[in-house]
């Protein structure tokens, strides 16, 4: 990057919302829009001090998760995208996870603009709705039912086509 | 006393024979209306002051009893905005989408938006190209995507499963 050489510092920091700062390499932190954003702002000013972003909607321990994944794939950044090894990873990496953090993670994605993860949060959570029966679903994603049973009646026979 | 001679003018013209009679028992209820009418310029109007006073309160959640804020108990709602539950819905084929549409009101309301129905029409009848789907999507289903994906007959393709 032509930006970074110029700047004298390769590092940025960030500070999630409950105050933790984390060192964070740039080429790593461009994979997110929002600091690749900031870090291109600051330094058409020409500082010469320390970038710190403070990040208000993200917690420590998502902001972990985030920058394990850019990390992972900053180093994979001069591959092509389609690597199997990543995508493996990929998978690997947030099968970990249950519903809670896998939320707290898509809203993390989203508004730190990193659009590699946002699109393999929402794909994957898109999957594990796929093989669910309306009742799974439910239950799994603790939905309440609040349609009435003539109402369900009517949209279950509305949507019969999708159930063959 | 200028409405009596305005009063007087009007009689005139319409009749000497009435006039008389009529301007005594008419103009003594004229007064009061007239008082009415010209009250209006001098009274300044302030009709929300209508609603002073009156106690307003907020519109409950739909389908909740009580006045308490509505929490919705599934973390997928509580935790993720409207835009990404249809980022997610995005992402899934039009048959998953007609039984996530049965799974409650706000699945099914999110999944009404054409734009899935869009893409799914456009996905199964790419063959005939994007401008003809156009042209075949307001001659024959009045420009309802949905209606087009229900109505129109296809081939249904494996890899929609």
């Amino acid at each position: 990057m032509a930006s970074s050489s110029s700047s004298s510092l390769s590092r940025v920091v960030v500070k999630s919302s409950d105050n933790n700062l984390f060192v964070v390499n740039k080429k790593v932190a461009s994979q997110s829009q929002l600091l690749k954003q900031c870090i291109d702002n600051m330094e058409e000013k020409g500082t010469n001090d320390v970038i710190l972003i403070p990040l208000s909607n993200v917690t420590s321990n998502i902001l972990t998760l985030v920058l394990e994944y850019c990390e992972k794939h900053a180093d994979f950044a001069d591959d092509d995208n389609n690597n199997q090894e990543l995508k493996q990873w990929d998978h690997e990496f947030l099968k970990k996870f249950d519903y809670a953090t896998l939320n707290s993670l898509t809203m993390a994605a989203d508004y730190m603009v990193t659009k590699s993860l946002l699109n393999l949060c929402c794909q994957f959570i898109a999957d594990s709705i796929k093989d669910l029966t309306v009742q799974q679903i439910r239950q799994i994603f603790d939905i309440k039912n609040d349609f009435t049973p003539q109402e369900e009646a009517d949209i279950k026979n509305e949507n019969a086509w999708a159930f063959r | 006393y200028n409405y009596n001679q305005n009063w007087e003018y009007k009689f005139q013209i319409n009749g000497d024979c009435f006039y008389a009679d009529l301007n005594s028992t008419i103009v003594a209820e004229l007064e009061a209306a007239y008082r009415w009418r010209s009250a209006q310029y001098f009274i300044t109007q302030r009709p929300w002051l209508d609603l002073y006073g009156v106690r307003v309160s907020p519109v409950a959640a739909f389908g909740s009893v009580s006045n308490k804020p509505f929490l919705d108990p599934a973390l997928i709602h509580r935790a993720l905005p409207d835009e990404l539950l249809h980022e997610i819905f995005v992402r899934m084929s039009p048959y998953h989408l007609g039984r996530a549409s049965c799974v409650c009101r706000k699945w099914r309301y999110t999944i009404r938006n054409p734009v899935f129905w869009r893409n799914a029409c456009l996905k199964a009848w790419q063959l005939f190209g994007v401008v003809d789907n156009f042209k075949i999507l307001h001659s024959k289903y009045e420009g309802s995507w949905r209606k087009m994906w229900l109505l129109r007959p296809r081939l249904r393709m494996m890899a929609f499963m």
